[in-house]
């Protein structure tokens, strides 16, 4: 008990609602005092007849929750304050078994050895929370029992839990991210939702059309349907190393042709982006709440490193390129773009002390430095003067951070096996330093059979655990951590972030308090980067959009998805209204796909 | 209803802004920082994680070399190495021969005298047996195999990690020298260890009718 003698009170709750992630439809709440056992049960009208919480949510208590943020999401839909101390048994268990074991409630339950309610009684009662409507007495009951039935046990198994936890991490850092993720999930991200709704609507249209469209000649597409014969014959032309599998087949496998849009963005950007649409886009996962915003749970603490884990389907960010051109602010207002630059290669450059990487991220831009360094880029070259080497050498610096071999390396260079294993082994030479770190790392980390980081995140290694995981572990984390500080402190500093994006943040403001809220959230990051760097900042760059504008993803602007979908809507929803059928437009003649149109319909 | 042509895309009155640090005196001044004093109250590390346990495992692997970039070490005691005959008809398909039919087969192709250690990897002291092949029949010894077995000897003192030298066409080890990791052996003889490494997956051969010697010498069928 001596960890939680500070608090007076000790609360485990929870509620059960139905509704969009980010704007529950509460259906009850059950909390219970952990020493004294006193529980409350309580049904959605009587918790919306309290203005605060049932209980002391002041200094002097703690609140428990397993994955706290839905139930804060509750609190702030009550229009209740959030407790000042937060411990969320998620956060604690996944930082307990990290890299050997899931972290679901469950999960928490078996660990330390209580009854659970069975999976199969669990989804029945959840599907009676999410259906809604009018509910009986007996209904009522049940989901109140069910409810409670989740509450008791982490009661329970709350001592023992304890005292495998670092409290003061949760209370002195966690819980600020906590809180944050769960604002951030409430706000919701702007979209021009009428215009969402017009694309799901015309979808399967245009699936049809899209083909066509970006490939008029027949050169990789038969109507709908991918040809790869064809396709292996339009790269070839155009002189694209595209690799194959040990079965002599092409790889067609997503990740393959992600590598390479990037590296050849109008030529392969627009089939890869259409095979996307064809087989997995699904518009109507998009949650539009009624207000037009796009919510939807970001899974903190998801993945090895702790980033967050949204849904691709359901987040605006994790769906394709163009579709962020959905995002778009309200009338008066504007968003902003914020990201640090190059935040993982400085990462890496402080961790491993590598005297020529820190050199590199000194001043100006680092792998425009580091391509001069390894002799691929002339003395005064600049990223407008020579952008390709700038682009080869951060895909080299990148991959030696994943530990990426030099068969992978080829691949996203569009180049030779040879070449890449000649720039890899290049850069060892130059960054050695680096590698003697990375090295003896990932040799401490299989010795000791675990990674921890600054802030007490930390992973599990095991048999099963691949070498690039651990090579790569430390970067991403820290990251992770400069990003959990940042969105904290903006909280702290009163700033509307609506979406955490990796290395990036979206924040929104009135349109004439954009530019201070968009310098005051930069010095928030770079305060961050500062507290996991020991004082050394990453900078950071802005990009700002300013309602009736909507915001267009840097990638996207090459493949130029966006105008060729708006085209094709336009196509789809004239065809409906006339009608009549429309032809296809005719090729060019020139042998390659249509590639950004100077007629484009804005 | 909004238009896709409400704003050309492309033409977007963005603002955007070089990378640069930004903060100044005084806009340091104007955050509100709850993390303040983070660095001197919690930025340490942890307890540490699992130890070892003594297990007899089911099956134990039999690898040509110790996984890429794995930490591992060799029993010292000679009673858990030995000489052995195998079929290696790859380096991860191999079978264990009865001494009993060994020179039967010893005119094969696939036929292998190896030596067979028994090593435990980190981090959770995983056990394996560890051949390497031994020159036969006025064979000469290659680099790689010589080289294999002086870092299988250097591991019976040290935890060491094996590196492969393609160039020089043999392998290096590396030991561990700053860190001394606890070792927990299986509770097993070596001749259980090789049961449960051959026998329990079907890859010790004893007779010459095994359906493996059979495919070998081209019979037709199953045995019945």
């Amino acid at each position: 008990m001596d960890k939680l003698d500070q608090f007076h009170e000790v609360w485990v709750g929870d509620f059960e609602f139905g509704g969009f992630d980010g704007k529950p439809q509460i259906r009850c709440g059950v909390f219970r005092e952990v020493r004294s056992r006193r529980t409350l049960r309580l049904w959605e009208d009587e918790l919306r007849r309290l203005p605060k919480p049932p209980f002391d949510i002041g200094p002097k208590t703690l609140f428990v929750a397993h994955y706290a943020a839905a139930e804060l999401n509750c609190f702030r839909e009550l229009g209740w304050q959030f407790p000042v101390n937060v411990l969320d048994t998620f956060v604690e268990l996944r930082r307990l078994v990290n890299g050997r074991g899931r972290a679901s409630y469950l999960d928490l339950l078996a660990h330390f050895g209580e009854d659970a309610i069975s999976a199969v009684e669990k989804d029945e009662m959840r599907a009676l929370a999410l259906r809604g409507g009018a509910y009986d007495t007996d209904e009522k009951r049940r989901l109140l029992d069910y409810c409670e039935r989740d509450v008791v046990p982490l009661a329970n198994v709350l001592f023992r839990f304890l005292e495998l936890m670092r409290l003061e991490l949760m209370l002195g850092l966690d819980q600020y991210y906590i809180k944050a993720i769960s604002n951030v999930e409430g706000r919701g991200i702007p979209l021009d939702a009428d215009l969402v709704g017009r694309f799901a609507n015309a979808i399967e249209d245009i699936k049809i059309l899209l083909p066509r469209e970006i490939d008029p000649e027949g050169l990789v597409f038969d109507g709908s349907r991918f040809v790869e014969a064809r396709f292996l014959d339009y790269v070839t032309r155009l002189g694209i190393p595209w690799p194959f599998l040990e079965s002599g087949s092409p790889d067609l496998q997503d990740e393959t042709f992600r590598q390479l849009s990037k590296a050849y963005p109008r030529q392969v950007g627009p089939i890869h982006e259409t095979r996307y649409i064809l087989s997995k886009l699904k518009l109507q996962k998009f949650i539009v709440c009624p207000d037009g915003r796009n919510r939807c749970l970001l899974s903190y603490y998801g993945t090895i490193t702790s980033r967050n884990t949204p849904s691709n389907a359901k987040f605006v960010f994790g769906s394709a390129r163009w579709a962020r051109s959905f995002i778009r602010p309200q009338p008066g207002w504007a968003v902003a773009y914020l990201d640090w630059a190059a935040q993982e290669y400085r990462i890496a450059a402080w961790l491993s002390g590598d005297s020529a990487m820190l050199d590199d991220c000194r001043d100006g831009d680092p792998y425009m430095n580091g391509a001069i360094r390894m002799g691929l880029a002339p003395r005064g070259a600049t990223k407008h003067s020579h952008p390709q080497f700038r682009s080869v050498f951060k895909v080299v610096a990148l991959a030696s951070l994943y530990g990426m071999g030099p068969i992978t390396l080829a691949v996203k260079l569009g180049t030779s096996q040879r070449e890449a294993g000649n720039l890899l082994a290049l850069h060892k030479l130059v960054y050695r330093r680096y590698w003697e770190w990375s090295h003896s790392v990932t040799a401490r980390a299989w010795g000791d059979g675990v990674m921890r980081s600054r802030y007490g995140w930390r992973f599990t290694v095991t048999d099963d655990t691949k070498h690039t995981s651990l090579m790569n572990w430390h970067i991403q984390t820290a990251g992770a951590e400069m990003l959990r500080f940042a969105l904290s402190l903006a909280e702290a500093n009163g700033i509307r972030v609506i979406a955490p994006v990796h290395d990036a943040v979206l924040i929104e403001a009135p349109a004439e308090a954009i530019q201070k809220q968009a310098a005051l959230m930069r010095a928030c990051m770079e305060l961050a980067s500062g507290k996991v760097l020991e004082g050394c900042v990453v900078p950071t760059s802005q990009e700002i959009v300013t309602y009736p504008d909507r915001y267009r993803d840097e990638k996207d602007r090459e493949a130029m998805m966006w105008p060729r979908m708006c085209r094709l809507l336009e196509r789809v929803e004239g065809q409906r209204n006339n009608g009549r059928v429309i032809l296809p437009s005719s090729g060019n003649g020139t042998g390659t796909l249509m590639m950004g149109d100077t007629n484009v319909i804005p | 209803m909004s238009t896709v042509t409400s704003a050309d895309p492309d033409n977007n009155k963005t603002q955007n802004t070089p990378p640069e640090k930004i903060v100044t005196p005084e806009l340091s001044a104007q955050l509100v920082d709850p993390f303040a004093n983070v660095h001197e109250t919690l930025a340490r590390p942890i307890e540490s994680g699992p130890v070892g346990k003594t297990v007899v495992p089911f099956k134990v692997p039999v690898l040509r070399r110790p996984p890429k970039g794995r930490w591992c070490t060799i029993h010292p005691d000679p009673e858990y190495r030995m000489v052995v005959s195998l079929l290696a008809f790859d380096r991860d398909d191999v079978y264990l021969l009865h001494p009993s039919i060994a020179s039967d087969l010893e005119h094969e192709d696939v036929h292998r005298r190896a030596f067979i250690y028994l090593g435990v990897l980190r981090p959770n002291c995983a056990p394996f047996l560890w051949y390497v092949p031994v020159p036969q029949g006025g064979e000469r010894d290659n680099d790689y195999w010589a080289s294999a077995r002086t870092a299988a000897e250097a591991g019976m003192q040290n935890w060491i990690r094996l590196i492969s030298d393609t160039d020089a066409k043999c392998y290096h080890y590396e030991p561990a020298d700053l860190h001394v990791w606890p070792v927990h052996w299986p509770d097993a003889s070596f001749g259980e260890l090789l049961r449960r490494g051959f026998q329990h997956p079907g890859r010790f051969i004893n007779s010459m009718d095994h359906q493996i010697i059979r495919e070998l010498h081209g019979q037709a069928g199953p045995v019945s």
